[in-house]
């Protein structure tokens, strides 16, 4: 069965990048512009989220918050994908529940290989 | 006069607001057109693959494994037949003219037959009353000779027959050896050295498939590092954003408090933030820079890459020599299979004769009760004549000698017939045992079954042939174009551009102020207010706090590396 991810990102040309790099490798992508979007699109079959760390409305520190109060997301892999490289950030995003962290720019296999081992 | 350094510094943060923003549509466009060409890419390599492992590597290898396979097949086929038949052929041509040679014996009887009617039928006359007897005794030798002769006409006219066939079996057998033979020497030996050449190809194809997955890593890691360029609009633009925010808070600060803080102080700090965002921005525009440059010379490798997928499909298609494997296969096949059924043809051919030979013999076998009938018959003639001799007295005499002498002829009627009749017998022999062989001959199935295989192979290969052109036929263009319209894409990019003269700009704009401040400032300044400390602490990139490091503290030169040695270190897992 095709698994669903979402990529939660303002920046519509890096979501463009996740997309096609996921899509490539024979995932089905949703997108989201910031959390507060991401969390109206988290319905059905969502396996796994890509999310920015900084991005209005709700950031992604507060999106992974949010998902993990969702019952049936509560255990989805939520990798964060950021500029931002501090370590005090990382902490504060697995504090949240992030499964991961990648610092932009990612190359494509790099981000595939990501996805299969936390989706495995 | 501050106050003039804020405003300056507010318009230069106005205008960088849309330097990279606005340039979104444009990367996403860019974006689109990668994920077309990306695609095509992705398709010209799955046809490359097609072709070169599964159209022609596997189909071929499997053409040649099931081609040596038959080969033993083949070889048995074309083994030059022994002289058997033909020595059978011979042997009753040698019965044959011994057969003539009694029949020239039987001739001799025949007319001493007829001589001796004569002779009965003259003495009868002279005995007149007495001799009348004698005169059926002349209509049955006289009805022996006919019968005898009857008979030799006939046999001579089935030995006649029989000669012919067999003369025309030597031919066709000769024929058909020399078709053998050629299939021996010179078609077993094309398809053994199209096999050898075929599996020499097969092995260089795996070398191919190498080389082409080569390419296919060269592609992927050129599309990787396209798509890690594109990410540098987001990432500049981040960048560019927090040059923003540190001016115009900056700004907002100073000049919220100017009348609490000292001019010099404030020029002094003036001076700092703006050398920091001048590096930013250096930084920034390196950054994009050196990113639209990659995703050029991704582009164009890319370009080059499709046009080596096309080299490769072509070298897959040619074989050693430069001609077409499936071609050369497809040719050798066909003369085979064309030699296999003029080999079933001619054994038919051959066959048949037999069969007419041994249907011949029947015929003139069937006179052989006859034969032998006649040895009884004059036997039987010549005691009826010595009883009728007996019985007319010294009168008789002279029939007597005539009795006599039938007697004598019966004795050598019987020896004649008797080897009439067991040449007949050898002849029907040999007609038996070629009517055996005229099985072999007749039982094209197994030749018929290796024509209908390479029939099989025939149909394989023109499909692969079929398949392999429509496919050569779509990379040929689709490389070509694609190749084109990645080179007019990587050279249509001049979007860094209007990026870098803005940022230049800026950069210039922020360096004047800096400037004019650090001249105006106090040499020594009051260190830096926490407010402003914590504004350009801001930082969201490793890169930004080297930079930031480097001026404030002197900490390293602040020169990151656009892609860092080991991507890997960007990832970690909790």
């Amino acid at each position: 069965m095709t698994k669903t991810i979402m990529t939660v990102d303002d920046s519509a040309s890096v979501r463009q990048m996740v997309s096609f790099t996921l899509k490539k490798a024979g995932f089905s992508v949703i997108e989201a512009t910031d959390g507060k979007d991401a969390m109206s699109k988290l319905s059905g079959p969502v396996h796994m989220v890509i999310t920015d760390l900084n991005m209005p409305n709700m950031d992604g520190i507060a999106l992974i918050k949010s998902i993990r109060a969702v019952p049936a997301y509560k255990f989805i892999p939520i990798v964060m994908l950021t500029t931002e490289s501090q370590a005090s950030r990382k902490q504060e995003g697995k504090a949240a529940g992030a499964t991961g962290w990648i610092v932009k720019p990612f190359k494509p296999e790099q981000l595939v290989d990501v996805v299969k081992k936390v989706l495995r | 006069m501050v106050d003039s350094f804020f405003s300056r510094m507010r318009r230069v943060q106005a205008n960088l607001g849309r330097v990279i923003a606005a340039r979104e549509d444009e990367f996403l466009e860019l974006g689109s057109t990668l994920h077309a060409f990306a695609s095509r890419a992705d398709n010209l390599v799955d046809m490359a693959r097609e072709l070169v492992e599964s159209t022609v590597g596997e189909i071929l290898k499997e053409v040649v494994r099931q081609l040596d396979d038959k080969m033993e097949t083949m070889r048995s086929m074309c083994q030059v037949s022994d002289t058997a038949e033909m020595d059978e052929f011979g042997r009753i041509r040698g019965f044959l003219a011994d057969l003539l040679s009694l029949l020239e014996n039987y001739g001799r009887i025949v007319r001493t037959l007829q001589m001796l009617a004569i002779s009965t039928r003259i003495e009868s006359a002279r005995l007149g009353a007495d001799g009348r007897g004698f005169n059926t005794l002349a209509d049955d030798v006289e009805k022996l000779g006919l019968k005898i002769a009857e008979y030799s006409a006939h046999i001579r006219e089935q030995a006649a027959r029989l000669d012919a066939l067999s003369v025309d079996a030597d031919g066709r057998m000769t024929s058909i050896r020399s078709s053998q033979q050629e299939c021996s020497l010179n078609v077993f030996v094309m398809v053994q050295e199209n096999v050898t050449s075929l599996q020499r190809y097969g092995t260089s194809l795996d070398a191919v498939s190498d080389s082409l997955t080569g390419t296919i890593a060269e592609i992927q890691n050129s599309m990787g590092e396209i798509v890690s360029s594109m990410q540098f609009h987001d990432i500049v633009r981040q960048q560019v954003e927090h040059v923003e925010e540190a001016l115009g808070e900056t700004a907002d600060y100073l000049q919220a408090h100017t009348d609490e803080l000292d001019a010099g102080d404030m020029a002094h700090w003036l001076g700092q933030v703006n050398t920091m965002q001048v590096a930013q921005l250096e930084y920034a525009e390196t950054s994009f820079s050196q990113a639209v440059q990659v995703l050029r010379d991704g582009l164009q490798a890319l370009g080059l890459h499709v046009r080596d997928v096309q080299q490769v499909v072509e070298t897959a298609r040619q074989g050693e020599d430069g001609s077409a494997p499936l071609d050369s296969i497809s040719e050798t096949v066909l003369h085979v299979s064309a030699h296999f059924r003029q080999l079933a043809e001619q054994g038919g051919d051959v066959g048949n004769v037999m069969v007419a030979v041994a249907d011949t013999v029947s015929e003139m076998t069937s006179f052989l009760d006859d034969i032998e009938d006649v040895g009884a018959e004059i036997e039987l003639i010549a005691l009826n004549a010595s009883i009728k001799a007996a019985h007319t007295g010294d009168m008789g005499k002279a029939l007597g000698v005539l009795a006599l002498s039938i007697q004598t002829l019966s004795h050598d009627a019987r020896q004649q017939t008797d080897s009439i009749a067991e040449k007949l017998r050898s002849i029907a022999g040999a007609a038996d045992v070629l009517r055996d062989m005229s099985r072999g001959y007749l039982d094209s199935s197994q030749a018929d079954a290796m024509t209908a295989e390479l029939q099989g192979f025939m149909e394989q290969l023109r499909t692969v042939q079929g398949r392999a052109d429509s496919l050569l036929g779509s990379v040929d263009n689709e490389a070509v174009t694609l190749a084109e319209e990645l080179d007019a894409l990587a050279s249509g990019i001049r979007v860094d551009e209007p990026v870098r003269a803005a940022l230049q700009q800026a950069a210039g704009e922020l360096m004047q102020i800096a400037e004019t401040c650090t001249q105006e400032g106090n040499e020594e300044g009051a260190p830096l207010p926490d407010v402003l400390q914590a504004i350009l602490d801001r930082y969201t990139m490793e890169s930004e706090r080297a930079i930031h490091r480097s001026h404030l503290v002197g900490d390293g030169e602040g020169d990151a590396e656009l892609f860092g040695d080991d991507l890997d270190d960007n990832i970690e897992l909790f």
